[in-house]
This record gives structure tokens, sequence and C-alpha cells, in this order.
């Protein structure tokens, strides 16, 4: 399906947006450092290696915490989980709402009436807080937050997926093979999907991009996996235990920033491809 | 549910049997699940949402209501900071696409909507309240202040609000940017806008008066489902500043799990994103002539 | 002296591909009162000729050339002093499809944004003018208050022609200004626009790709193709004894009504990529009387008839 020349065309176009191309070298280098966690991070995150609060010095680049663990590593091994968490989340929200989308489009009528009701109940309501209620109820953790994010994110996904198949459904091809015979599953999938395709993971990196943001969001409001440490649950200890009155910014700054940095990172990736894949779609 | 509000409610120590079961008939929790489901839609109706259990014996309603006020206050300054803001952003890079400018105003969005909103409300907190002292570090308004005169007070709500509302507009303005941007870029390629250029007239009223114009349309959609990310800004907000709204109820109540206040405030919410989606319809018909009867 | 001249034009559009020579080399005028055809395939640069002129161009420029309106130079005017030719003195209609006219505001509104923009009026005088040209164009001025959605397609097209003519300008370039309408209402508009250029004097530009249209509708006419004029003319003779190969493909490609029943021949091939144009005569691939000098050597432009110019090697000039 997918061509060498394809690609190397893909790669020409893509490579003239600055912001993509350093966004694509900077989820490189968090995937680098994150797999490689064990071996980079100084210290065990969970093991008690000095006092508590320790300024930055050479031995703690970034200082210890309440429970004297070292930020760093702690930093480091909370990527993996923020990151996991976003890609997990963003996953199980895409699924839902593609497969949702897809069938909805294409069935039409009884089908896509009820799912499309139900879609825009959901969407009515506040996004946050109904994750909050939900999360509140089914215990704080990190399949809660990928349960309501995914829950709560799939309606959205499901709209647009429906209406790029929509469009799709009307080109001539797709007419043309109804008429030789094609059953719809073929056609959905055969047809239909490979041109929804490009929006789709355009979609994707940005859902990454809100599953990331949310969960620490989560994590911060407390509902996170407190064993299972990700920078919003950092930042949670940090609020909680009154960081900043205590001067230490840097416990604070840390996560945070690495959010930005990898949020920015697969934003500008994903508008890219949306920007390349519009393209594509328009040019039919 | 985690953390039975009853233990909760007994402050911890330990109830007799007979007390928790007294306890629990009271609250009604003996019930089935969709009896007690019933009674609180039906309640719903006559404005009662039960009676909240961190506060109790406060209904939620009373609760509920006192942090109304202050969120609103928020969300609507906020709101239409981020929409102005986002406006002549949008607009403005739109104009300019593939520029310079194009590429900075983008950049400077994206950034900033990859931000979490908590994370900069505490970054405000620290450099603007606690480093520099310039506002408040938190709440509402001074705790136990006399107002000499109503401008007084204003004042001094204004000087709480004033960081939580920055943290919301700086942190999420860029959503409406990049969303009126790309319909701006779309809409300059409408025949009108030759038209427009053919007579003559000037830049700033094609761009404003002819391209922004439609391109409001499609951002005025977007503004009905945007109600839901700006509540989002408040919440993380006020809880960052201990602000006393419907956010930071909802935060202060799940930690103490209290349900019911908990639903309330989500109820609460919900009633105003359906109200602000309701404003926006009548905004856009309003905005777009075509579909006026 | 020519209300308009234009000397060796040349736009040309820039793309990821190259720079596409949409017009290279196009020269002609326009006199007071006169109407003046510009015709050819999709592509052959009439539209770009016209947006040329009102230095509309958009993803590409006006590369050289000179361009004259009642001998003022119109290029390098800076463009807030242009601003003030265009509508005053020239104005444009163009397709009046859903596009050309912005949904969101009246019929009314948008012709009294011309007027105020370029005339000291008051918006109360600017409406009553409006609705003055409006009913100059055979539509109820009431419907001044109504949207563009609101208007049929002709209705739509009669006020934009009412809109160009607001400031009483002296040239209307009219874009493919029938092209969307049906056969009836076509016939209607080219009737108004013949009355009215009769009536106010005005020169017109008439772009089209349909010849029987620019029949009626023209004195003169131009015929091009990839960019380059073929053949210019009287539009009578023009259609009587064409001369370029080009120009007779074209007729021979239209219906008429009136006479005998024939085949139509249609044009094998499909237009040059403009990027890379052709050799020499730009037309060649596709002409049935091409001989080796057409492949090399670009015709000039030679005066066969009188005031009948043809650019084409097999047509042998007047003695």
């Amino acid at each position: 399906m997918l061509k060498k020349k394809q690609l190397v065309d893909f790669w020409r176009v893509y490579k003239q947006r600055k912001t993509a191309v350093f966004g694509l070298a900077v989820v490189l280098v968090f995937c680098v450092v994150l797999i490689l966690a064990p071996q980079i991070a100084p210290y065990d995150p969970h093991l008690k290696v000095g006092a508590v609060y320790e300024t930055p010095s050479w031995a703690h680049l970034l200082g210890t915490n309440d429970v004297g663990y070292d930020i760093l590593s702690e930093l480091i091994f909370a990527g993996r989980i923020s990151v996991m968490i976003g890609l997990i989340a963003a996953g199980a929200a895409m699924l839902l709402g593609t497969v949702i989308g897809l069938v909805s489009g294409f069935l039409g009528r009884v089908v896509d009436e009820v799912l499309m009701r139900i879609t825009d109940m959901i969407i009515a309501l506040p996004r946050l807080p109904l994750m909050i209620v939900m999360a509140a109820y089914l215990g704080p953790g990190m399949w809660t937050i990928v349960l309501v994010y995914s829950a709560v994110g799939w309606p959205s996904i499901a709209r647009q997926v429906r209406s790029q198949v929509l469009s799709v459904r009307e080109f001539t091809f797709v007419e043309a093979s109804k008429a030789i015979g094609g059953g719809n599953i073929h056609i959905m999938a055969s047809h239909i999907l490979p041109n929804v395709m490009g929006i789709i993971i355009a979609n994707a990196v940005l859902e990454i991009v809100f599953a990331i943001l949310t969960e620490s969001g989560l994590s911060f409001l407390g509902l996170g996996d407190p064993t299972h440490a990700s920078w919003g649950v950092m930042l949670h200890f940090a609020q909680i235990q009154g960081a900043f009155f205590r001067g230490i910014w840097w416990w604070i700054v840390s996560p945070g920033l690495c959010i930005v940095l990898i949020s920015s990172a697969f934003y500008f990736i994903g508008t890219a491809l949306n920007d390349l894949f519009g393209l594509k779609l328009g040019k039919r | 549910m985690p953390g039975s509000p009853i233990d909760l409610l007994a402050g911890g120590g330990t109830l007799t049997v007979e007390a928790k079961e007294a306890m629990i008939r009271r609250f009604g929790l003996d019930a089935p699940l969709w009896e007690q489901l019933w009674k609180y839609i039906v309640g719903i109706f006559r404005g009662d949402l039960g009676v909240s259990f961190a506060y109790f014996p406060t209904p939620v309603w009373d609760v509920v209501m006192e942090a109304l006020p202050w969120t609103l206050l928020i969300l609507w300054t906020a709101a239409l900071l981020q929409v102005t803001i986002g406006y002549v952003a949008g607009v403005t890079a739109g104009w300019k696409a593939g520029t310079r400018t194009d590429s900075i105003l983008q950049t400077t969005g994206i950034v900033l909507v990859a931000t979490p909103t908590f994370w900069l409300a505490m970054v405000f907190l620290y450099v603007f309240a606690f480093q520099l002292g310039w506002f408040p570090l938190g709440g509402g308004s001074s705790i136990g202040a006399t107002y000499s005169s109503t401008l007084g007070y204003v004042g001094d709500i204004a000087k709480h609000a004033a960081l939580p509302i920055a943290a919301m507009v700086i942190g999420r303005y860029g959503v409406f940017q990049l969303i009126l941007r790309n319909t701006m870029v779309t809409t300059l390629k409408e025949q009108y806008i030759l038209t427009a250029e053919a007579k003559g007239l000037s830049e700033n009223r094609i761009k404003y008066r002819h391209a922004a114009r439609n391109s409001l349309l499609p951002m005025i959609t977007f503004l009905a489902l945007s109600s839901s990310i700006i509540i989002s800004g408040s919440v993380y907000v006020e809880t960052v500043f201990s602000y006393p709204g419907l956010g930071y109820l909802t935060y202060a109540s799940v930690l103490s799990r209290d349900y019911p206040v908990l639903q309330g405030a989500f109820l609460m919410f919900t009633a105003v994103v359906i109200a602000a989606n309701f404003v926006v319809d009548i905004l856009y018909m309003y905005l777009d002539p075509r579909i006026r009867y | 002296m020519s209300l308009l001249t234009v000397e060796n034009l040349r736009t040309y559009y820039f793309t990821e591909k190259g720079s596409v020579k949409a017009v290279d080399g196009v020269s002609f005028s326009v006199e007071k009162g006169e109407s003046l055809g510009i015709a050819g395939e999709s592509g052959c640069g009439k539209s770009t000729v016209a947006f040329s002129i009102m230095r509309l161009i958009k993803g590409g420029r006006i590369v050289g050339g000179r361009i004259t309106l009642d001998g003022t130079p119109l290029l390098n005017m800076p463009i807030r002093d242009f601003r003030r030719i265009r509508w005053e003195r020239i104005s444009l209609v163009s397709q009046a499809a859903m596009g050309a006219l912005n949904p969101v505001y009246r019929i009314g509104d948008q012709i009294v944004e011309a007027i105020t923009t370029h005339t000291k009026s008051k918006k109360r005088e600017a409406w009553d003018r409006a609705e003055e040209l409006l009913r100059q164009v055979g539509v109820d001025p009431s419907r001044a208050k109504n949207y563009p959605h609101e208007l049929s397609g002709g209705m739509r097209q009669r006020a934009m022609i009412a809109m160009a003519l607001a400031l009483s300008p002296e040239l209307v370039i009219a874009d493919e200004p029938t092209t969307a309408l049906d056969m009836v209402t076509q016939a209607q508009v080219l009737k108004l626009t013949r009355g009215l250029q009769e009536e106010l004097n005005v020169s017109i530009i008439f772009i089209s790709h349909d010849l029987s249209i620019l029949g009626q509708a023209c004195d003169r006419i131009i015929i091009m193709y990839a960019g380059k004029i073929m053949e210019m003319g009287d539009v009578q003779a023009l259609f009587r004894e064409p001369q370029h190969p080009y120009t007779k493909a074209l007729l021979s490609s239209f219906p008429d009504i009136k006479s005998t029943k024939r085949t139509l021949t249609g044009l094998p091939g499909s237009p040059p990529d403009l990027i890379d144009p052709p050799s020499g005569c730009r037309f060649h691939p596709r002409c049935s009387q091409a001989q080796s000098i057409c492949k090399v050597e670009e015709p000039t432009t030679i005066e066969v008839l009188p005031k009948h110019y043809v650019a084409c090697h097999q047509v042998k000039g007047a003695s």
C-alpha cells in the first residue's frame, strides 16, 4: 500500500516545515531517553537517596523531593508513564471513535441516528468535570484515566471520521465498486478506509497531545496513580507539599517543561500532517 | 464507592453498627441503586440536589450556588479575552499566511496550548504573587477585610481574579487563533475577496469586514464546543489559586469524597454549557443571514 | 489615443514546480466605447490578462510589459494611488456564482461600499444611487435589501453589473459573466450589457471561452492560446474569414444553427504545459498545418488584412 516513492515525496514536503522537523526530533529524543530510562537515570526513582528537599547539586541535578527521591530520576521514569498513558488513552479513544464513526457513516439510517444522538449527548457535557466525576467513582489510577479519557473522547473523533466517510462515500469509485458487487465490509476496508486514513493519522497525533495534557491534569488533581508517578503526579505532590512556598521551583518547572516540550512536539507533527493530508484529499 | 461517605462523616472514628445503619437509612443509601438515581433526578427538577456530606447539613444547592458567581466571573471574562485575542491573532496570522509573522504567531499559539493550564497557573502564582507580590496568593477576596466603598470591594475581587483569568487566557487563547487562522486561509481564497480588492477597498477593510467576518462563522460553531475547554481551564485554575468557584468545589469534593456536591457541581457546569450553547446558537443566527428563517 | 494599451505583457505564476508563463508577450489596445472580446480555451491566459490589468495577480507577478490607461502608466503606480483607479476607472464583473458577492452583506450595502469608499457620498445618497443602478440593470430596487443567496443567478449577475457601473468607470472587464447562467438568462444579460455599453459609452473587455457569445457581444476579438495572441481583429471579419489554424479549429467546434449540418471537429490533444511551453509557435503540436519552421521559430504578428492581425508562419501577409 505504501510505496517508497510516496514516502520520499512525503518526506520532501514534510521537511519544509521547520517546526514539524523539530517536533519529530524532540519526539525521537524523548523516545530514546524514555526507553533507556533505567540506563540513563542516575538513581532508582523509588529509593531514598538523599535528604529531603535538597537543592540541585552535582549529585542531584534537580534536587530531591519530599521523601528524598532524586527528582531527575523521577522525572525520567515519570516520562515513561505520562507518554505511555497518553498513547494508550489516545489509542483507545481513536479506536473507539474511528470504529463508531466508520460504522455510523457507512451504514447510515437508523444506526447512524442512534449513534449520533449518543455522540451529541456526550459532547454536550463538560469534558473535564465529567471525567472527574467518573474518575471519582472509579477510584484513582492509571486505568481509570485511560477509561474516562476514552469514554469522553470518542464522540468528537467519531463525528470527524463519520463526516470524512460521508464525503468519501459519494465518490464514484465507490459506486462502481458497489455495481461490481463488493460487499459492505469490503468497501469499508479497501475503499473508504485508505482515504480517511490520512486524516485519521493526523488527528491521532493531535489526540496524543490532548491525552498527555489530560492525564497530567487529572493526575494533578489527585486522580492518578501515586505509586507510578507520571509528570502530573509529580506536580500533584509538588503542589500539595507547597513546593513554591518552600522555594523549590525546579520541582515544578521540570515536569511542566517536559509536558510542554513533548506536547508541542506532537502538536507540530500533527498540524503538519493535517496540512499535508488535507492537501492530498483536496487535490482529488 | 471508594471511601464510603459514612466513614468520612463519622469523622474517621468508629461508629456502632446501629449508628452506621441509621445514617445509611437517613441518606437513603439503603435503597436500591436505581431508586436512588430516580430520586436524584426528580430532585434536580425541584432544585433539590441533596445534602452535602462535607458541609453537612448544608444543602448541595446552597453550596453550589455560592460558588457559581465566582466561576461565572472568571469564566466569562476569560472567554471574552480568549476569543478576542485569538481572533486578532488568528486573523493576522491568516492574512499573512506563509510569512514569518504567521510562523511566529502559530508557534507561540501552539506552544501555549501545549502548556498545561494548571502548570501555567502555578508559574503565575509563583512569579507574580509569591515572588513579586503584585497579586494576592489565592482566594476570591481578602479574608475578613472591610471595604470602604463598593469600588474597594470590586477592586479586591478584581485583584484576586486577575491571575486566574490571565492563566486561563494565555493558556488557551491559542485554540481560537489556530481555528481562525485556518478558516481565514480558506476564506481568502473565495471570489468575493477578489471582488473586494478589485473595488479598491483598503487592506484593513478587506481583512476585517470581508475575510474575518466570514471566517467568524465556523469559529462561532467551534465556540459551542469550546465552552467545555474553557471550563476545564477554570477547574484547574481555581484549584491552583484556591479560588472559591465551582472548579475548586469539584476538586475539594473529590478529596473529601463529598459525592453529592461533586455531582451538584457537575450538573451546574452542564447547565452553564447548555446555556452557553444556546447563546452561541442565537449569535450564529444573527451573524449568518443564510440561515435566518 | 486608445483608452487602454497593453504592451508586451508578461505575467508568470510561481509554483513549486516552476514558473507558469501564463501570459507571455501580449499586446493589444482598447478604444473608447468599444467592446473587445478575449477568447480561448481554459488556461490560455485570458483571465490572467484581465487580472493583470487590475493588478490582482495572486501567487504570481507581472514580470514585464507596460499598461497605460489614457496615457497614464499603470504598472508602476504605487498601490495606494492605484486603488483610486480600481472601480473608479476600471471595474470588474466576475462570474456571479455564489462566490463573487459576499454572502453576509446585503446587495445594497455592497454597492454602497464601493460608492462610499471612492466618493464623499453619504450613506443615504449612496443607497439611493444603488437602487437607481439596480433599476437600470432591470432589477427591482427593493431587492437591494436582499442578501446574495436570496437572488437568482441572473439577478446576481445583473447586481454585479450594477455594482461595476456604480462609479461610472471608463472600462469594465467582464470575466466569463455568462458562463454560469442558463441560455435564456444568458441572452438577457448579453442584451443588457450591449444596451448599457451603448448608452453609457463604456469600453468593455469581454472574456469568454464561448465564441458564439463573443460574436454577439463584441466589436473586436482576440484569440489567445497558451499565453499568446494568435489572431486579433474585427469580430465579423474574423468569424467569416478566420486566418489562424487555431481560430479555424475553434470555430469549427461550435455548432451554427443556421448553417448546413456538418460534423463538429474538435481539436486533438490538450493545452500545453506552460511551465515548459512548446518551442517556436506554441500551437504547433496540435496544428494540422504545422511545418518545420513552426517548431523552431515563434511567429511574429503581422497585419494580413486591414486591422486584422495574425501570428502564424503559414498565413501569407497582404502583399
